[in-house]
This record gives C-alpha cells, structure tokens and sequence, in this order.
C-alpha cells in the first residue's frame, strides 16, 4: 500500500529521483542486531548521532537485537525502498548465516549494501601453559596432538568460531570448539585454563596480554592493524589462506534509489574522515574503512566465497 | 596498596559535587524504574547510555551503576504489593511478601525490605573494597563442573519453595528447565521448540513469563473477588514499622542472606539469582516454623532481599577486575567504559584507582540515599492498594503489557504473556507454584551449557564432577539437602496419616 | 472432607505434567542426540522429558493415595472464575493486536474496557474515565518519562 503511495507520489511529482533527491526529509531509522553498548551499537549511535547533525533529520538508533542480528537486517530488508531504514550489521546476517540457516530474508536482493563503517582483526591468543610463542610452533604442537585442545568461541558461527575453524583447516589440524556466550567469558575461559586458546577482538585480548596472562601469536587481519601493530598477521607467519575480519557495515535496503545511496555512501566517507570520529573508532581498537558501495559488494562476494569452504569444512553448512 | 589512602582517593572523588549529583540522579531513577515490574534497570541505562558520551566516565558509572542497585531496591515494591516481580530475585520475593500485604501488612514488608536491603548492600560493599582481588580469584578458578554443580545446588534449594508435596516442586524445576531450552542451541545452532516463530529463536523473555504466571494469573483470581475480602491498609507509621518480634526475626535473617548473596555475587553470570533462592531455601531449613513459610513469614522477605543487594554489590568484582560482567546491565556499564575508551581487564583497579575507588565509595552514599528516599516512598506505594481493586487491576494489566513489550519492543511478548498467565492461573488451580518454574528457567540454559561444555573438555568423563573438589562438595550439599526433603517430607505424611 | 479417598488436583497436575514430559521427549528426540561427549541438542530436552513423565506419574500416583488427600487438604476450594479468564484474555489480546497498529491510547481503551468486564456487568462511563486517567498516566510515565517508542496513535497500516 506504502509502495503503491510512494509510486503514486512519484509519479506526480515527475520521477523517483525528485523523491530520492530530497532524502532525507523526515527521521531516518538505523537498526542494530544488538543491545544498547555492544561494538555495534556503539558504532551505530556514532554514525547517526553525525548523521543528524549533517543532514539536518532525526536519525534514530532501533535496538532490535536477536538471531545472531539476522532480526535487525530483516527489518531493513522489509522496510520500503526509500533510505529512511537502515541498517548497522555484523557479517553474519549477510555472509554466513544465510549458509546455515532459513532466513525470512535474501540478502543479495533484499538488502543494498553501503560500506563498511570500521573493521578489526582477530587476535589469535593462547594460554600461558602451552609454552609455545610463535604460531610456527604453536601449529606444530597442534599437528602433534590433533583433536588434544580446546578453544573458546563467542557462539556457533560467529566469527571468533569460523576464524579457529579456518586456522584448523588450512594449517591441516583438528582443535576442539568449546563454544561460550560472550567474549570476556571466552577469554576468561583462556586465562583459567580451561580452554587453551582463541580468536578474539583485539579490545578483549589486549587487557590480559598486558598483564601476561595469555600470549597473543598471530592476527588475522590481511595487514597489521595499529590497535595490535606488534602482533604480525598470518601471512607473515606463513598461514596465506587466514584472514577474517569482524567488520560492522551500514546497509539499505533492496531497490534503494542510486540518489540515496550516493549520497549516504559520501555523507558517511566524510564522517569516517573526521579526526574526531577515527580516534574514538581507534579507542574501541577499530579501524574506518568506507570504501564505495560497488567495493563493498564485490567484497562481500569474496567473504562468501571464502567462508562457504570453512562453513563446509567444519559440517555447519544448512 | 593501602586501603586507607584508596578510600580517601574514592571519597575525594565521590563526594565532589558533580560525583554526588549524579549518584543522586542514578539512584532516583533506579528506584523509580525497579518499581515499573519489566522495565528494569536495562532499558534506564540503555537509555541513558548516549547521554553518559558528555559526562566523564566515573561519573557516568557512578550513575549507572546507581540505576542499577537503585533498582534492586524498588524491585521487590511490586512484587510485594501486587504480585508483579520483574525479575527471578523478585519473584522470590513474592513468596511471603505478597501475603504480608495480604494479611494488611504491605507497610511492614516495604519497610524491611527497605532495612535488608541496606544491610545486604553495604556488606557487599565492604567485600568488594577489602577483598576484590581474592575474591575475583576464587572466582576466576570456577570452571564449568562447578558451575554445573552450583546450579544442581540451586535447584534443589527452588523445589523446596513451594508449600505442598516437594513432588510438586521438582516437577515445576524441570518445567522450567524445558522452558529454558526454547531457542537457538547455542552448541549446535539449532532450533529448539521454535517451530518456525523467529521470536522464539532467542527463547522466551524472563519478563513475560514471570508477568504471567505471576501477576496476569493474580489478576484473574482477583478481579471479582468482592472489596470486603480485602484488608483494610492503613497509612501511618504504627502500621508500618516492624514489631520488637519482627526485628528478632528479620535481623539474623539480613545477616545470612547477606552471607549468601556477597558469595554468590562474585560468580558471573547466575549469582544474584541463585543466591536469592538459595537465601530462602536456607532461612525455611533452620527456621523452627517452617510451616509459616509461603505465608508471610518476615524471613523470607528479608533473607532474599539482602542476598540479592549483597550480590548486586559484590557482582561489580568480576566485573571490573576479571572484565567478566555478572550480568548483561552489568555489561552495559562495561559497554559505558568503552564508549570512553577504558578497557575493562584485570589491570583496571591500577590503571584507574579514582574510577575504582570513587565507584566504591559512591555505592556507600548511594545507599544511604536509597535508605533516605525509599523510606518516605513507602506511604505512598502502601496507598496504591487503598484504591479498589476492580480499577486498580486495569491498570496493573497496563502496566505490565507495556513493561513487557519495552524490553524488546515486541509485541510477540504481549501475546506470551497472555498464554503464561492463562498457564499460570491453570496451574494455580492444579496448585503447582510458579517460583521454582522461574529459577529452573533461568539456570536451565546455564545448566545445560556447563554440563555439555564440562562433558566436551573432559572428553565424555562424568568423574570430573566429583575430581573437582569444589564442585564435588557443592554436590555433597545439594544430595544432603535433598535428603533432608525427602525425610522431612516422609515425616510430614505420617504425621499426616495419623 | 475427612471421607476423602484421593487428591484430584495431584492426580490431573501428574498426569499434565506427564503428557508434557511426553511431548518433550517426542520433539527432543527429532534432535540430534549426541553422546556423553558431544551431547546434541536433544540430549537435555529428552532427559527433562524422561524426568517429567517420571515424576508426573509419581505426583499422579501419590495422588490416588488417602494420604495426598489429607496432605493437601481440600483448599479453600478455588474454582476457575471463567468469566475473569475470558474477559482478561480479550484485554490482552485486544492490547497485543492495537498497541503498534493504533497506538497506545486505543490499545488501553481496548484493555481497560474488555478486562472491566471480569468484576461485573458493564458500566460504560466508568470505563471511560478509568481508560482516559490510565491512558494519561500511562503515557505520562512511559513515553514522556521514560521515552519509549509508544506513541500515543499511531497511523493504521
């Protein structure tokens, strides 16, 4: 019915672009997959609260948290097509969830993806007990004791479990998943003893490697990030095929006119450019990215590529 | 490490007046949203979360976390008045305080509670700064056999809840527990009893079934039941104050609960909840008239009230030392920390001692001024009830669609406490009661998680339940216990049949 | 009630409490099972379902006996008050299927009219006074105090 409105009104007033060109005219909705002081919210309140002030509408963060996030991206992906709903997601409910479950929503059609607002790394970390320093020696301890020790997850299919999973598959290994609900939980679980390792944001691991509780051995970042610029990547270390990278994006949804999209894709690179903005993301050990749309989404064509031979590997897949 | 010179640091920050303004603001409005049943202090801190950007961040904490222990204190005001707990410590609460009302005695119970609260937080205060580090360590050495064993603990402590047979008790333990599986496993991913509802792939919402088995199905009981049924609540300080007998009762009480909830406190993730059942169980095995438990026994409001104050307290321990938040307003104060760029890990204490210590010393000024605030409140919440309860019961029904459609916007919510009300009054009527339903619900997922994850790190050994020492023990406890049920239960048949 | 022989509410409470045993234990068992090392997901539904049945037949059981009618000794017998079940029923229906679509102000209307009838015959100018000092306060306390996204009507969709 809104459809049929907006299409009406359209027509009146010559053409869609008059609409989109106008945008925003009225408050603008951001959903975000989880509660109030999570990463992502965080992120999405810092970029509405500098949407509104450049753009002149409300922009209203919706807390919508549930289904690993998938609940959130399906409000945008119903939304009408007229940029007021957006959407701040996690990989997840674009790129790997959809491998391993039924979702009301398609994300290659029912969402438009903007850009990635921030990333950051991995931190492959181990316990103290196992001795080990480098990932050289920590892969052949495992490839001694394949099936021997554990790690600690944030959850079924999160990355911090796809991230180990990939370890274990390229560096031909087998290490048992121990899956916990948050990240303080998992690392704690590292530090006690009870798991022997993980992969984890860099803001969960750095405050126990300060103090020597547990050795950080590798990221996962294609390059060093400054938030762990001492830790070297996989691909120092000789591991190529890992890199995985918890990045939040902002996404639209389906059939949004190019207008909109343009101009939310600039208004945001300009946000993400502000000295301001990039020393709070450095202070969450996050990294703006921002590049154009069409980037975007040939990255996320690359991600589901990558992740469908982990999701496959370790029998998650649907 | 002096702790001397760091309560004088925590004292220069937390009486400076922006520090004490924003204690006062936290505290008011955690009293006002812990009386709201479902509100909770979750949505006040999310709410105010944005705001806290343009505080500095210990002041901005202090003020969070006064919602928060703010909150602990207004939650039982619902649960004894009109049988609305908002949570799983309130609802244990309900047990003798909802009949203290009944029996014209709501003044007494909110004034207690009060009191036991008071007493319980400043306990938890006094652990928290004298012996944070130990503690977090005692803590931190907990794995998941001996969670797994504390939970078999508390459930046992919630069968012995209920008033009748023990039978009834367990069955409405596993209930619970079957409850909790509803959702996404989280091991595996896969659905469990969701049957293709996407709102019921997080499992169901405390709030709502809580709300439903509890007040929806009191409404319905009540709502034709004539005015002459009621007691008359009279308004005066003789109606409220607690008796010389009262205070014999109820300050032993305060003193092992308090016990009770600053242990339990520390462990992340169940501890107040646990140690306000527990509480409870402990006060009905040594009391002389167990019997008068589930009928408004002072104990039994007080012991509870102060475990759980306590463990709101000394649930700030993991949190700040280890970084491992009790619970999830706890990790939204967390989240608060972040937003200013302080790293919540062991090393914060060092790194932040003016943040730690003026949090310390706040909770000490917050709680005189809830003891302050809460006092002259009490008048006016005894009031509500002097309105008829045919236009009384409206607006009790309003208020708790609304609380339980804001905790996640959903009207899927309101629908769910439809059906656990019409659950709630059917079980009321097969006299099934729903506090251990509550606890079994909670711990179920928990209890799950930590024997599938203790099964998984011991490769598939049942030993490590009784290898592990602490976890053995807390077993040995929980079998004593329920020994004692049984027995006590076989003696109360005899002298029944006699 | 001294003549009697069993405890009717233990024998129907036992019996529910079976079927819902019975009922986990079918849909857990759809799940993956799993072994003691790696339980799957039905492992713990089908257990709480064995236990269930164990106990509700015990409670059923216990029910039957002379003893369990003096154990618990006929109540002060609360009867179901059906037409309170029916009308608080409509309320909250009522409140679930308004709240979004017509906001906040209808939704109480809709509650406060509906669940009034659960105390007597209806008496349409009280019910509009209550529903209007309700519809006030409610939306004085929660979106004016505590903002939250209730708006006071809402477009129809």
């Amino acid at each position: 019915m809104k459809k049929l409105i907006a299409l009406t009104l359209a027509a009146t007033l010559g053409s869609g672009a008059a609409l989109a060109d106008d945008w925003p005219s009225r408050t603008v909705t951001v959903t975000v997959g989880f509660g109030p002081g999570s990463t992502p919210d965080l992120m999405a309140r810092l970029i509405a609260e500098n949407l509104q002030e450049r753009l002149g509408q409300p922009f209203v963060v919706d807390n919508r948290p549930g289904a690993g996030g998938n609940i959130a991206l399906d409000a945008v992906a119903q939304a009408d097509p007229d940029g007021y709903t957006l959407g701040v997601t996690i990989p997840g409910p674009l790129i790997v969830n959809p491998m391993r479950m039924e979702l009301m929503y398609d994300p290659s059609t029912d969402i438009r993806p903007v850009t990635i607002l921030g990333t950051q790394p991995s931190v492959l970390m181990v316990s103290t007990e196992l001795g080990v320093s480098t990932l050289p020696e920590l892969i052949a301890l495992l490839q001694e004791n394949p099936g021997e020790f554990n790690y600690s997850s944030i959850g079924v299919g999160s990355i911090s479990h796809l991230a180990m999973e990939m370890i274990a598959l390229e560096s031909g290994t087998e290490i048992e998943h121990i899956p916990y609900t948050s990240s303080p939980e998992a690392v704690q679980a590292v530090v006690n003893g009870e798991v022997q390792m993980a992969a984890m944001p860099p803001l969960a691991v750095l405050p126990q490697a300060e103090e020597g509780n547990v050795v950080m051995i590798a990221q996962t970042a294609a390059e060093r990030m400054p938030v762990v610029a001492d830790v070297p990547t996989f691909a120092e270390e000789g591991l190529t095929g890992v890199q995985a990278e918890a990045w939040m994006a902002l996404a639209a949804t389906g059939g949004t006119p190019d207008a909109v999209i343009e101009r939310l894709y600039a208004e945001v690179r300009a946000i993400l450019d502000m000295p301001e903005v990039q020393e709070r993301l450095a202070g969450w050990g996050m990294a703006p990215v921002g590049m154009p749309p069409a980037e975007f989404e040939a990255r996320i064509a690359e991600e589901t590529t990558r992740w469908q031979a982990v999701v496959d590997a370790a029998g998650l897949a649907r | 490490m002096d702790l001397f010179s760091n309560l004088s640091l925590g004292l220069a920050t937390a009486l400076s007046p922006s520090a004490l303004f924003f204690c006062f603001a936290g505290v008011t409005l955690g009293t006002l949203i812990g009386v709201l049943p479902g509100i909770g202090a979750m949505a006040a801190i999310a709410m105010l979360l944005p705001l806290t950007y343009h505080v500095p961040p210990t002041e901005a904490l202090i003020m969070l976390a006064g919602i928060y222990y703010g909150a602990q204190y207004g939650g039982s005001t619902a649960s004894i008045l009109l049988r609305l707990p908002g949570t799983a410590q309130a609802a244990v609460v309900t047990l003798d305080g909802y009949p203290m009302t009944q029996s014209g005695r709501a003044g007494v119970a909110l004034f207690i509670t009060t009191i036991a609260s008071f007493v319980g937080s400043m306990i938890g205060v006094i652990l928290l700064a004298g012996f944070a580090p130990v503690l977090a360590q005692v803590a931190g050495a907990f794995r998941a056999p001996e969670y797994f064993a504390l939970m078999v603990l508390g459930l046992v402590a919630a069968a012995m809840l209920g008033q009748g047979t023990p039978l009834r008790g367990l069955i409405m333990v596993v209930a619970g527990l079957l409850l909790g599986t509803v959702g996404t496993d989280l091991q595996s991913g896969t659905f469990r009893f969701v049957f293709g509802e996407q709102m019921l792939t997080d499992g169901l919402g405390l709030v709502a079934v809580a709300m439903g088995l509890f007040g929806v199905s009191e409404v319905i009981a009540n709502a034709a039941r004539p005015p002459s049924e009621r007691p008359d609540y009279r308004v005066n300080w003789r109606a409220m104050l607690p008796t010389r007998a009262d205070w014999r009762r109820a300050l032993p009480a305060m003193g092992r609960g308090s016990a009770v909830g600053a242990g339990f406190g520390t462990l992340p993730g169940t501890g107040s909840s646990i140690a306000s059942f527990v509480s409870y169980a402990v006060e009905k095995r040594i009391s002389r008239r167990p019997e008068e438990f589930g009928k408004g026994a002072i104990e039994g409001v007080t012991a509870p009230e102060s475990a759980n104050n306590a463990a709101a307290q000394t649930a700030f321990i993991p949190t700040l030392t280890l970084g491992v938040p009790g619970d999830a307003v706890l990790a939204l104060m967390l989240g608060a920390l972040i937003l200013h760029g302080i790293i919540p890990g062991p090393g914060l204490i060092e790194q932040q001692p003016s943040l730690f210590w003026g949090l310390v010393v706040s909770f000490v000024i917050g709680n005189l001024m809830l003891v302050v605030l809460n006092l002259p409140l009490i008048g006016l919440w005894v009031s509500i009830l002097r309105i008829p309860y045919r236009l009384l019961y409206p607006a009790v029904l309003i208020f708790i669609c609304i609380g339980v459609y804001s905790v996640r916007n959903a009207v899927f919510d309101v629908w769910l406490v439809l059906v656990f009300g019409l659950v709630g009054y059917g079980m009321r009527l097969l006299r099934f009661e729903p506090a251990p339903l509550i606890l079994g619900f909670i711990l179920g997922p928990l209890m799950e998680q930590y024997l599938r994850r203790s099964m998984s790190i011991a490769r598939g050994d049942p030993m490590v339940f009784l290898e592990r020492p602490m976890s053995a023990s807390f077993l040995a406890v929980a079998a004593g216990l329920a020994l004692w049920i049984i027995v006590s239960g076989l003696r109360r048949h005899k002298g029944a049949g006699r | 009630m001294s003549e009697a022989r069993l405890n009717p509410r233990a024998v129907a409470g036992g019996l529910l409490a079976t079927a819902l045993g019975v009922f986990a234990m079918w849909e857990g068992s759809g799940y993956a099972i799993g072994s003691i090392r790696r339980m799957g997901p039905g492992w713990f539904p089908l257990a709480l379902g064995v236990l269930l049945v164990a106990l509700g037949l015990a409670l059923a059981l216990w029910g039957l006996t002379r003893h369990a009618a003096r154990a618990e000794p006929g109540p002060e017998s609360e009867s179901a008050d059906w037409r309170a079940l029916a009308a608080i029923t409509a309320g909250l229906a009522a409140f679930a299927a308004l709240i979004e679509r017509a906001g906040l102000v209808p939704a109480v209307f809709a509650l406060v009219a509906l669940a009034s009838l659960a105390a007597g015959p209806p008496r349409p100018l009280r019910v509009l006074a209550l529903a209007a000092a309700i519809s006030a306060l409610s939306w004085a306390v929660f979106r004016l105090g505590l903002g939250l996204p209730l708006p006071a009507f809402a477009f129809w969709r």
